[in-house]
């Protein structure tokens, strides 16, 4: 029994080599321990995992959530009316029309139309969590870890202002001052400020810079910094649902200012009086920029 | 009614104390075991999130055999294992003039490809137990934790496995 033991303490120098010279095939065994000391294997990627691990440990928290909320519920129906004062889930729910939302910390959401909003209005000083399932435009005070827990992915801030735009399908956020983390299950980038990210369901990732201040939903103006002109006829073209022509412009312009959401003809007015340009209406939908001869 | 002081596991800086210190060992046990990343990545993350989720009721001592049980139980069912691949670290420094010779060099790179053959030849068991001793210079009494078995139990399995070693590299 004792010779059972004896190679395991050899190999971990606990017996000196000059008591084992006499056993069969010790020059063999001196070549393993030897030998094996050089040996080296994979590591295991201690941060990436440990993302993925913190990732769905708060997936499982929102799982919680929606028990949480069947208890109410049955609080309710007992009668204990108190005991729901626990249970403070909002939801907000919009249809056709945005929504503001101010939140416990001064924090402010604005949602857009078809979104759905939930939150916890007394865990919210422990807890800044909100889930998302469509658009809004956040403006995050200062303070711990601010979530935006989405079907796709999460995001995670400190105090920042950025937008979310998330279903089941895709999945963006744009970052508009400060900085904002980004993790879904196969990504994790971080935004600053004036950058975007796109991430389809098939989980491909697009990252983006972008010229303007706040998204055009949310407000009546929005302002433009150094955006180049293709850009912003671009962002017209999506928002207002046109068409311009600017192939006849050679030049190549950058826009700063302050543009409207809600006004075509007042943006005309300033692009063609900023730039020289000619605007002319060829259909009901479709317009063409031209260099003014006269400058 | 009786307050339950909830355990420290539950702090997310201790949990993450937790995380750099069992997750790099727990990886490699069950990759000497299987000899697959994927599956021992997986049963980090799986024991990981077990642990979060039933963290009030695992006291701070226990985690450790927690950790490792919850694991041991997540691979029961996985019988096959593929071959550990395993590197040298390229280390000649120090070495005398002797072991610089050519034929020396050769004749130790014979003998190294040999030892991989034959630890990828050892049982599962054995293999855990003598590179966890060998790479990642555990104690025995470190490994008797990690396999939840005795010391004693560690020497036996780690001299039977320099039994086998031996075995197969001279009839190779």
């Amino acid at each position: 029994m004792e010779e059972n033991y004896k190679l395991a303490k050899w190999l971990d120098n606990q017996i000196p080599d000059r008591e084992m010279q006499d056993l069969e095939g010790f020059d063999t065994y001196q070549k393993i321990k030897k030998i094996s000391q050089d040996l080296a294997a994979p590591n295991l990627n201690e941060e990436k995992t440990f993302q993925q691990i913190e990732f769905r440990n708060i997936q499982q928290k929102s799982n919680f959530k929606v028990f949480y909320k069947f208890a109410a519920a049955l609080a309710l129906l007992v009668g204990v009316a108190s005991f729901s004062l626990f249970f403070a889930a909002k939801e907000v729910v919009t249809l056709s029309q945005t929504q503001k939302i101010e939140l416990p910390d001064q924090s402010k959401i604005q949602l857009a139309a078809n979104s759905q909003l939930q939150y916890n209005a007394l865990t919210w000083w422990f807890n800044r969590d909100v889930s998302l399932n469509g658009k809004a435009y956040f403006e995050v005070e200062k303070g711990s870890t601010f979530n935006v827990e989405t079907p796709l992915g999460l995001v995670q801030v400190l105090g920042t202002k950025f937008e979310v735009d998330a279903t089941e399908n895709q999945f963006s956020v744009r970052c508009f001052e400060g900085k904002v983390k980004v993790i879904t299950n196969q990504h994790q980038e971080i935004l600053e400020a004036n950058e975007s990210v796109f991430i389809s369901n098939k989980n491909e990732l697009k990252k983006e810079f972008i010229p303007y201040n706040q998204p055009f939903w949310t407000d009546a103006h929005v302002q433009l910094n150094a955006a180049e002109l293709k850009k912003v006829v671009k962002l017209l073209e999506k928002h207002f649902n046109i068409e311009i022509d600017i192939s006849t412009i050679s030049k190549e312009k950058q826009f700063s200012g302050k543009l409207s959401t809600q006004d075509l003809k007042e943006n005309f007015e300033i692009i063609s009086s900023t730039y020289q340009f000619k605007i002319e209406q060829v259909n009901k939908n479709k317009y063409i920029f031209v260099e003014d001869e006269e400058n | 009614m009786i307050k339950k002081i909830p355990s420290q596991v539950c702090e997310k800086k201790v949990y993450q104390n937790l995380y750099s210190e069992h997750a790099q060992v727990l990886f490699k046990h069950f990759y000497y075991k299987f000899g697959n990343v994927e599956w021992a990545e997986d049963v980090v993350q799986e024991s990981f999130i077990k642990l979060w989720k039933k963290c009030k009721d695992v006291p701070l001592p226990k985690v450790k055999s927690f950790l490792y049980t919850v694991a041991n139980n997540w691979l029961i069912n996985k019988h096959h294992h593929e071959k550990v691949k395993l590197k040298y670290k390229n280390d000649y420094q120090g070495r005398t003039e002797d072991e610089q010779t050519p034929l020396y060099v050769l004749e130790e790179e014979e003998f190294k490809t040999r030892l991989l053959s034959a630890i990828n030849k050892l049982s599962p068991k054995q293999r855990s137990v003598f590179l966890l001793h060998r790479i990642d210079d555990k104690s025995y009494r470190e490994i008797a934790e990690i396999e939840q078995i005795s010391i004693k139990a560690v020497e036996k399995r780690m001299s039977n496995a320099l039994k086998s070693l031996r075995n197969v590299i001279e009839n190779i």
